[in-house]
């Protein structure tokens, strides 16, 4: 049982029409999603813009009531609460936002900045909180003396990071999602805010849920990988898994085209897949499976049913019709003959390219 | 590199901001070649002085900016002393630049048409001799520039509004825009990366076949070094408003001799699974300049001299330039 668990959680927005708010539709952000987190370990969220990573992240911190579907903290289920027997749960799951020169007050001092989730929760006496945020900001490596009163402008973008990091720290949490945590920073900068996330994660046993677009990047933090297309997962695996043996055709193409910077690396991924359009709205979800419309493997029957996540592999799934066996498909014969196993299938592909 | 006269020459490229806390030496000495068909990338981080060696390029920098030195040759001509009529006539039709956002780039109360037809009328109003706007050739010549970057319905796409398209048609309708006036040097900043990487992938191979098939120049503009690797024949790292090392694209991935292209490259997470600590330190202070190297106080090679004399950009193997003393390069004084 995983510190953070998730069952079958939806998150349908409506879209509504006319004076009267007519219900016209709905915006399909989470489609059915099942996770679990273990204690101590961190699962990335990947998968582009629209395809409710983000929702999701705010489903599981019940900053958004789910549509349906049960969230549970540390066995306890958040998503029957209410906002008061919310409050002592809400200490222990935190957020650090993607962009911290919009997620930082302008107007607050770095310490009033840090001190203010304490002053919420009504955490000890001012003495203690000062003395707490002089310990956080040392956590985040940042000179307490130096950078207490100044304010985020005067800060560079890295240091204001560490500062949203702090924020996140003071409550002490056990759970932080990570929104995107160094995709508005410059690569230097972003190596040491990684280095510094894991040595949190280390020395306080945090557990993570890194939200990111970044495949290398996510491959460096992420002990289980969770690929998401249209609100829902299509692959999950262990991170070294999923890099060396993706399954799902669109796992494949993303992992084909990420840009990399040596040979060894290049060696590493899929030959190029070229992936034609773009990711459909959550609006208007193809039917059968959601990503046919752009899949070079497609085959007779993807346009009409919808195929489940189904174990490819240890603790591996993936949602395609090519490995459900429901469909037909060989499923998995032992550990030894995965190649073979998977040949007909490639031949295949090859034929539809 | 070929005898041929390049396309593009900046040479001592020196440029000062005017801000509240002083005279910011922002581009200090940036030297830069295009040859015909070459695509070139600048790459470095946040507040290196890429985009405003572009702008230097284009004559679009702001009030504030002083050019204090140097020359940007195009085609025998210093666009520095150019004109401001002439470079008019060189902007969009000779060089064009593909802007960063393609979220905030378009004119968000025209339709896509209205914004290429304004184009293509404004340079065959350039061209004076052409004289009469036939509607029907404009429209054609719309729709021939939308195909060309792979617009499906490119009908339908003319009267639609920037909002009504996704982020990757609406980058495709900035290439289209750059594009249409038929230019030699396309100076793209930061192409693709507000994108996803399915649809950066797509763009930057299009813009790669679209360079190759019309015999166009490129500067690529860009803070993502796995992008300059995929695009680009030869790759400028720029540092704290100089360049710090030129090399083929092949070969400055494999080793790079600048301890900063060193520092950067290592900080990128890798797929097998490394990842560096960083660099030490900040960028520069661009008012108050370290009096030599700039990249010296957060080297962990330097020496004595680095902090006396300012390196100068040397070949140091053919083809591969870097400002360093630690490749053993003859040194400016002062």
């Amino acid at each position: 049982m995983g510190l953070v668990e998730a069952e079958a959680v939806v998150k349908h927005f409506p879209i509504t029409e006319g004076l009267l708010r007519r219900r016209v539709g709905e915006v399909r952000a989470v489609d059915g999603i099942n996770l679990s987190i273990k204690e101590g370990a961190t699962l990335a969220l990947v998968g582009e813009s629209g395809s409710g990573k983000t929702t999701l992240a705010r489903v599981i911190l019940r900053l958004l009531p789910p549509t349906s579907g049960r969230v549970t903290f540390d066995g306890c289920e958040i998503t029957a609460l209410d906002d008061g027997a919310l409050r002592p749960v809400r200490q222990k799951m935190q957020i650090v936002f993607q962009n911290p020169a919009s997620s930082l007050n302008p107007r607050r001092r770095v310490s009033e900045i840090i001190e203010e989730p304490l002053l919420i929760h009504r955490v000890g006496t001012s003495g203690e909180r000062r003395r707490r945020v002089g310990e956080l900001l040392e956590r985040v490596e940042l000179p307490s003396r130096d950078f207490m009163f100044r304010y985020p402008h005067a800060l560079s973008g890295g240091q204001r990071q560490r500062v949203a990091i702090a924020r996140a720290l003071a409550l002490s949490p056990r759970f932080i999602v990570l929104d995107e945590p160094t995709s508005a920073l410059d690569v230097s900068v972003q190596a040491k805010i990684i280095t510094l996330l894991r040595r949190l994660q280390r020395d306080m046993g945090l557990t993570y849920l890194v939200i990111s677009h970044d495949l290398s990047l996510v491959r460096n933090v992420a002990d289980v990988i969770a690929v998401m297309y249209l609100g829902k997962v299509v692959e999950t695996a262990p991170v070294a898994t999923l890099f060396s043996d993706p399954k799902h055709p669109y796992t494949r193409a993303l992992l084909s085209t990420i840009p990399t910077v040596s040979d060894e690396e290049s060696a590493l991924i899929p030959e190029k897949i070229a992936l034609g359009g773009e990711i459909p709205s959550p609006a208007h979800v193809p039917s059968g499976c959601s990503f046919h419309p752009r899949c070079y493997a497609r085959i007779e029957g993807c346009d009409r049913v919808t195929p489940e996540l189904v174990p490819v592999g240890q603790d591996h799934h993936a949602r395609c019709i090519l490995y459900d066996r429901a469909f037909g498909a060989p499923g998995l014969r032992g550990s030894g003959s995965r190649r073979e196993e998977e040949r007909p299938w490639s031949s295949r592909w090859a034929l539809r390219r | 590199m070929s005898l041929m006269e390049p396309l593009l020459a900046i040479q001592d490229l020196g440029i000062h901001m005017l801000t509240y806390e002083g005279r910011a030496r922002v581009i200090n000495g940036v030297r830069l070649t295009i040859h015909k068909g070459e695509t070139v990338a600048l790459v470095g981080e946040t507040g290196c002085g890429k985009s405003i060696t572009a702008k230097a390029i284009l004559g679009l920098l702001p009030p504030n900016a002083e050019t204090v030195s140097g020359s940007i040759m195009f085609k025998g001509r210093d666009l520095l002393r150019l004109p401001e009529e002439d470079l008019h006539g060189i902007r969009g039709s000779q060089i064009a630049m593909i802007f960063q956002d393609p979220s905030t780039a378009l004119n968000p109360v025209f339709t896509v048409g209205e914004q290429l037809t304004d184009v293509v009328l404004w340079q065959g109003a350039r061209r004076a001799t052409r004289g009469r706007r036939v509607t029907g050739a404009v429209r054609q010549r719309c729709l021939e520039i939308l195909r060309l970057v792979r617009i499906p319905d490119p009908e339908g796409t003319l009267g639609r509004y920037p909002v009504e398209l996704s982020g990757g048609m609406r980058q495709r309708v900035l290439i289209a825009l750059a594009l249409v006036g038929r230019p030699e040097l396309l100076i793209a900043d930061e192409l693709g990366t507000a994108l996803d990487v399915s649809v950066q992938d797509q763009i930057l191979l299009e813009v790669r076949e679209l360079v190759r098939t019309g015999g166009l120049s490129v500067l690529y503009i860009t803070h993502n070094l796995g992008v300059a690797r995929l695009v680009s024949d030869r790759i400028y790292v720029m540092y704290g408003g100089e360049i710090a090392e030129v090399a083929p694209a092949a070969e400055v991935f494999r080793r790079q001799l600048h301890p900063y292209s060193q520092g950067l490259l290592a900080a990128v997470p890798r797929l097998t699974g490394r990842m560096g600590e960083g660099i030490e330190g900040r960028i520069p202070d661009y008012v108050n300049p370290p009096p030599a190297c700039r990249f010296e106080p957060r080297c962990p090679f330097r020496m004595e001299i680095c902090s006396l004399n300012r390196p100068l950009l040397l070949e140091a193997e053919p083809g591969r330039w870097v400002a360093c003393h630690f490749h053993g390069s003859r040194e400016e004084s002062g």
